[in-house]
């Protein structure tokens, strides 16, 4: 009996070695990776200006251009998707301008609401320059300036209300006070 | 011979996803592209080789009460071992279906052939066998991936440059007019899969006829093949 025991903790063990030093091995190189993939996401909002990004909450960034700040970046999230959550990059320039939107993560069906993806469409693009007040902030069919999609009016419709909440909410003012008050 | 058994074992008589019908979580879910199934079919080759290997190097020293935990201990390491070998080089897939490579333990075929073959087995067999059964799998996902994506998205090597490189533009083939939705949803994997098992069957029942056909034909040969 002890015998085996003995042979069951010397396999146990060697396994954890195995593991420890994988992990150890590896660990520099995921969190590079991390990084690097965060960052990636962060500039596919604003794909055609180099800017920096400069965290100054949580999922809350500062956007600088040659250490100027332009904007700041934010993470929103909606529910009121056809299945549930939808979360979202939107970047707003100083004088509450839409710089960029990207949908991060969402569960809206495959080929019907998935428009909002920009792999698979550019509709998200369609923010893009808007202020509040240069287009009607909802979806054609109620009569808005926004594209529905076919088949699928839930999931823009969410998107266009969050990103409007977003922006009366005037995104940089909260910012600031949500920073002063150190939240 | 032995091995030529084992091979065709492995990717036809004894398929484990279309005979076996074993791993069908990862094969119905992650089959949604080619990128992702050959991705998923890969890891699950490379930890059904090595575990085979491993378990059946330490077989002599393990007894029924051990060898359970001891298998499910090495497969469950091997499993890991790849994710962070995945995290580390090929990160933005990871980002994709990572979730389903962690679930690769659960993979009854893994498993399967670890108790079934590999604690009963010399060690070049059960290689072989942790290969084959792998490769058999693999193909089985990899055809899914392709036929859902060609019929469902229209589209083949859809982030593909994830795992070879190169830019997207360089590889995805885009098909004209065919975009099946129900193929890409759920149900579609289950359709899909069901037509395959149904084709291989199709066949053996073809191949069977004939064989009973040639020994109708030739009495006298099959008696010498006795």
């Amino acid at each position: 009996m002890s015998g085996v025991i003995f042979r069951l903790t010397a396999l146990a063990f060697i396994c954890a070695l195995a593991l420890g030093l994988m992990h150890l091995k590896t660990k520099p190189c995921i969190l590079a990776n991390k990084k690097a993939y965060a960052l990636k996401q962060l500039q596919s909002v604003i794909p055609d200006r180099s800017v920096e990004f400069i965290a100054i909450g949580d999922a809350v960034f500062e956007i600088r251009e040659e250490q100027v700040l332009i904007g700041y970046l934010k993470e929103i999230t909606t529910e009121a998707g056809y299945n549930g959550e939808i979360k979202l990059w939107l970047a707003v320039s100083l004088d509450n301008k839409v710089m960029g939107a990207r949908v991060t993560q969402h569960n809206e069906t495959p080929g019907l609401g998935d428009d909002l993806d920009i792999a698979v469409s550019d509709w998200i693009l369609s923010f893009n320059d808007q202020k509040l007040e240069t287009i009607r902030w909802a979806v054609k069919k109620d009569k808005g300036d926004f594209d529905q999609f076919t088949g699928a009016t839930i999931t823009p419709r969410a998107v266009v209300a969050v990103i409007e909440k977003a922006l009366s909410a005037n995104v940089n003012k909260d910012v600031g006070r949500e920073v002063k008050n150190g939240i | 011979m032995v091995s030529k058994q084992i091979t065709m074992n492995g990717l036809w008589h004894q398929n484990p996803a279309l005979v076996q019908l074993l791993g069908l979580c990862p094969l119905l879910a992650v089959s949604n592209t080619i990128t992702n199934s050959l991705v998923l079919g890969f890891v699950t080759l490379i930890v059904l080789t090595a575990s085979n290997l491993i378990i059946s190097l330490i077989r002599p020293w393990l007894d029924d009460t051990t060898r359970l935990p001891a298998q499910i201990m090495v497969i469950a390491s091997f499993v890991t071992l790849s994710d962070l070998a995945l995290q580390t080089w090929f990160f933005e897939i990871h980002q994709i279906i990572g979730l389903f490579i962690a679930l690769i333990v659960t993979n009854c075929t893994v498993l399967g052939r670890a108790e079934s073959f590999a604690s009963r087995n010399p060690v070049l067999n059960s290689i072989l066998d942790g290969f084959m059964m792998g490769l058999g799998f693999m193909l089985v996902i990899v055809l899914m991936g392709t036929l859902r994506e060609a019929l469902g998205q229209g589209t083949l090597f859809q982030q593909i440059h994830l795992i070879i490189g190169g830019s997207a533009d360089d590889w995805v083939i885009h098909l004209p007019n065919s975009q099946f939705l129900l193929l890409v949803l759920p149900p579609g994997a289950f359709i899909c899969f069901g037509c395959l098992i149904a084709l291989k069957n199709w066949t053996e029942q073809i191949g069977e006829k004939k064989r009973e056909a040639n020994q109708k034909k030739s009495p006298q040969n099959s008696l010498s093949q006795i």
